[in-house]
């Protein structure tokens, strides 16, 4: 406990990251003013006390919009993230357990996966596909599939040569049982960290196909599409590019900051366990 | 004026007290073994004396080289010593050389960092010094890296980066226990050899009485960061008076061993009941009272001075034993 | 003639070397040649050699971890190298393993019940979990650890006390034979003792049989009836341990007791044997490259032959 509070990163991360989730859960049941609603009369009124963020060209409030693209933010990035370590992390723990030609099979589909910009595939993939909220998460969960497949099989590999898997496999356990059981545990701490990681990229991908029209589809508030129709207004109404741009990079660095911390917490704790 | 003077170095980490009071001399040219068993606290002894000690740990006492204090002093002057009038060997061989720098490099290093010598120099001394170990030219280049060497082979190469420079003093940390029987012994051979030739002292640190016995002249014991006995090595054996001490020959299995003469095994080692204690918790008066045979209430009181057992030979412990040892 | 418990027989175990160029066909090294030995039940044999003797192939060939190239392992008289899968895992209660590292052998995520009980899990699922959990307790003050360790974690423990964890689940299926792999080695002296004094006892209380690899011939000596010497694959000598230590014939047995600093001061300014292992000997003796005796005829690779009751060794000079 004492290492938690003596680490400001750690600490800092948490907290940004909390206000990310607890801002994006509150609007599920509670925002000052709908997202969607428009208000011509209040457009481009400047933060006040009824409107703290202000409000838009269409006079909805950029506050209540804030909130509810934190939701809709979290809800792809974790969605997406979830799909890459569900596929990826059996992928990878399946290479490390049965080597040979399956191991060869997936390195070499993770070879291919890395080898497109994952961005611009995702961007692909929705133009393809269509816009929607569906499609992105799909697109940016596909790309974090070789993420976890390739943690997940380096450090499964490392784990096989440790002499309590050699113990178990005297005491005939099976390779699916010792996965489970022994590889996969040891290796929660690593996956952790690498999802709140994937987490924060998954918040900044979405924003970004939200940008170019390829994310949620209006009326659902979007922090890209928020950014994307404060362009025009950069000059006479900064804030509305100001306020969703700051959103997405604290969320960012609070992740980050989040899984760093966790790293150095997890980490060190284990060796010191020896 | 000995070379290395040692006078009651104590040294915390975390507030926790892991070498207390320990003091000793090394003279030029001795061979000094400093022997215990894990927490004891002698690697920690020879990181103190390279002024390797980790962050966070505070040190107390005198380390004078030459009659220069080097505690406390600014790291340029630790700088000036290590590598240059004190090397260190380590226990590690697969890990104490960089894996990407050739061996002629590495030994070479030294001899330009501390002697200024031109690079043509420095190789010339590192090639001489790779000879010197028992790896020629001819068969091993200074061209070569580690990974390309075997286990005793690397650390031969780290003997030859420790002796570039021509040290007043090699500390070795248990420098062979990683190393195979056969190869242990070669290398100890060497060690010894050269210090020999060379008029360098020579501090070996173990846990093994055996190598204590075959390649120092006189030992120090230590248990729970204090030393327990002291003296010529000879003497030493001949009359074992710690208790700690005893109790460490006669569990050796090498001693065990040698006492079966022809009889089946079934016959139990004798062991030291208990365990070393948490440096956290260690009781106060005699460190090792707890599990001591010959305990008695004086021993808990205050910890024991240094008597005097033989011709130069003491131990801290108030009934020393007198028999020869077993 | 009672059936040894263990048996083997000409095992050979070659390695495939990584290939060097795309479309050659690997070379392989051989670590066995050709090993031999029997272990009787209740007998403890020592296996003592140094890196690259073969030993650890030894072991996991003998705890049928991997297919030898050629030869047999019979356990209480089933060859292990001819089983079907199925009746492998039968066999496999019979045997058990205690490795070297005693902070690697034990899963630093699970409570050392739930790592002691973990053979009976695969290997006799049958027992249910009250009668497990009564065996767990047993196992673990048998290696004299009290009840209350069983819900800790092994970092909470020592390294001689997590060697006693290990022994415990060694114990477990109560085997006939346990494979120690240099039990003591990364151990304190002291601690060292108190461990090979376990091992004493439990094979005198269960009846075990131990294959005891070390590297270090006293520890051996204190443990073992018979012992094998190995050289780079080969056994050079056998015979009963107090024999062997006393009377070693082989010139690498001898190297390898003349090796082991002896905690005797008259001994200071004794040299020692040199030369490494070097690679395999075309076809001849593989020490002669480091022998002192060596001469024209151990070109040829000497067999094991037997020069005094129960004690042979593979060598044309002796």
């Amino acid at each position: 406990m004492g290492r938690l509070l003596r680490s400001p990163g750690l600490i800092l991360g948490a907290a940004l990251t909390a206000a990310l989730v607890g801002m994006a859960l509150l609007s599920l049941g509670w925002t000052p003013y709908p997202p969607a609603e428009m208000n011509i009369a209040q457009r481009l009124a400047a933060p006040s006390a009824a409107h703290p963020l202000g409000t838009d060209q269409f006079g909805r409030d950029v506050l209540s919009m804030v909130m509810g693209g934190a939701w809709n933010s979290i809800v792809v990035a974790l969605v997406a993230v979830a799909i890459g370590a569900g596929v990826g992390v059996p992928l990878g723990a399946l290479a490390a357990a049965r080597r040979g030609w399956v191991d060869e099979a997936v390195m070499r589909f993770n070879d291919f996966a890395f080898a497109f910009p994952a961005l611009l595939s995702a961007v692909m993939i929705t133009a393809l596909a269509g816009p929607g909220a569906v499609n992105a998460i799909i697109a940016i969960g596909i790309f974090n599939i070789p993420v976890f497949a390739r943690l997940t099989r380096g450090a499964a590999l490392a784990l096989w040569q440790r002499d309590f898997v050699l113990a178990a496999r005297v005491a005939a356990k099976g390779d699916a049982a010792i996965t489970v059981e022994h590889i996969l545990p040891n290796l929660a701490g690593l996956l952790i960290v690498q999802a709140t990681i994937q987490f924060a990229l998954g918040i900044l991908a979405e924003a970004s196909l939200s940008y170019l029209g390829l994310g949620v589809q209006p009326p659902a508030p979007s922090w890209g599409k928020m950014l994307n129709e404060a362009q025009t207004y950069i000059y006479s109404a900064p804030r509305l590019a100001i306020f969703p741009g700051l959103a997405i990079a604290l969320s960012v660095l609070g992740l980050n900051l989040l899984g760093d911390g966790l790293r150095d917490l997890l980490d060190p704790r284990l060796r010191r366990e020896r | 004026m000995p070379l290395l003077e040692v006078r009651e170095l104590s040294v915390s980490i975390g507030g926790v007290r892991l070498l207390d009071g320990v003091s000793f001399a090394v003279e030029r040219g001795d061979s000094l073994g400093v022997v215990g068993e894990s927490g004891c606290g002698k690697s920690l002894t020879a990181l103190a004396l390279m002024g390797l000690l980790p962050a966070g740990a505070t040190a107390m006492g005198s380390i004078r080289l030459d009659g220069q204090e080097l505690l406390g002093a600014p790291e340029r002057r630790w700088q000036a010593v290590r590598g240059r009038r004190v090397a260190m060997v380590f226990q590690e061989p697969m890990t104490a050389l960089n894996p990407v720098r050739s061996i002629g490099a590495q030994v070479a290093e030294g001899p330009r960092l501390h002697l200024g010598l031109s690079r043509a120099d420095a190789e010339r001394r590192a090639v001489q010094a790779l000879d010197r170990v028992g790896l020629p030219t001819n068969r091993f280049p200074p061209t070569l890296y580690p990974h390309q060497l075997s286990g005793g082979q690397r650390q031969r190469v780290v003997i030859a980066t420790a002796l570039a420079c021509d040290p007043d003093l090699l500390i070795a940390d248990e420098p062979t226990t990683a190393l195979d029987v056969t190869i242990q012994a070669q290398i100890l051979d060497l060690l010894a050899d050269l210090a020999g030739e060379r008029g360098m002292a020579l501090m070996m640190i173990t846990h093994d009485l055996g190598v204590v016995a075959e390649t120092t002249d006189r030992m120090l014991v230590m248990y729970a960061g204090r030393v327990a006995e002291r003296g010529p090595t000879a003497e030493v054996f001949r009359r074992m008076a710690h208790p700690y001490t005893r109790g460490l020959l006669a569990a050796s299995p090498h001693a065990a061993a040698a006492r079966m003469g022809e009889a089946p095994p079934g016959l139990r080692l004798p062991t030291i009941p208990g365990q070393v204690p948490d440096p956290a918790h260690r009781p106060h008066g005699c460190p090792f009272a707890d599990r001591c045979a010959f305990v008695t209430d004086g021993c808990r009181a205050a910890p024991p001075p240094e008597i005097a057992v033989g011709p130069e030979h003491t131990a801290a412990c108030i009934h020393p034993r007198g028999e020869p040892a077993p | 003639m009672t059936t040894p418990l263990l048996e083997v027989a000409d095992l050979v175990r070659d390695y495939a070397l990584p290939r060097r160029r795309l479309f050659e066909r690997p070379g392989s090294i051989r670590a066995l040649h050709g090993v031999s030995f029997a272990v009787m039940a209740g007998e403890s044999f020592g296996i003592v050699g140094e890196s690259g003797c073969g030993k650890s192939t030894l072991a996991r060939a003998v705890l049928a971890l991997e297919r030898p190239t050629s030869g047999t392992v019979r356990l209480l008289g089933r060859d292990l190298t001819a089983l079907r899968p199925r009746e492998l895992k039968a066999m496999r209660r019979h045997m058990s393993m205690v490795f070297q590292d005693p902070y690697g052998s034990l899963d630093p995520r699970h409570r050392v019940a739930r790592i002691v009980g973990e053979p009976m899990g695969s290997l006799m699922p049958e027992v249910g979990r009250a009668e497990r959990a009564e065996r767990v307790r047993e196992a673990l003050s048998e290696v004299g650890l009290g009840a209350a360790a069983a819900d800790r974690y092994p970092h909470e423990f020592s390294g001689g006390q997590r060697q006693r964890i290990a022994i415990a689940r060694a114990l477990i299926t109560r085997p006939e034979l346990v494979v120690a792999d240099e039990p003591v080695s990364a151990l304190d002296v002291s601690v060292q003792a108190q461990v090979l004094n376990l091992m004493l006892d439990l094979r005198e209380r269960l009846g075990l049989s131990y294959l005891f690899i070390s590297h270090d011939l006293s520890v051996v000596r204190c443990v073992t009836d018979r012992v094998a010497v190995m050289y780079l694959g080969r056994i050079v000598e056998t015979g009963p341990t107090a024999e062997v230590f006393a009377r070693p014939r082989h010139p690498y047995t001898q190297a390898l007791l003349d090796a082991v600093p002896r905690p005797d001061p008259s001994r200071r300014g004794h040299r020692h044997a040199r030369g490494e292992p070097a690679g395999d000997g075309a076809g001849g003796c593989p020490y002669a490259a480091r022998c002192p005796r060596a001469a024209a005829v151990c070109a040829q690779a000497p067999d094991l032959a037997e020069k005094a009751p129960g004690h042979a060794v593979a060598c044309h000079r002796v």
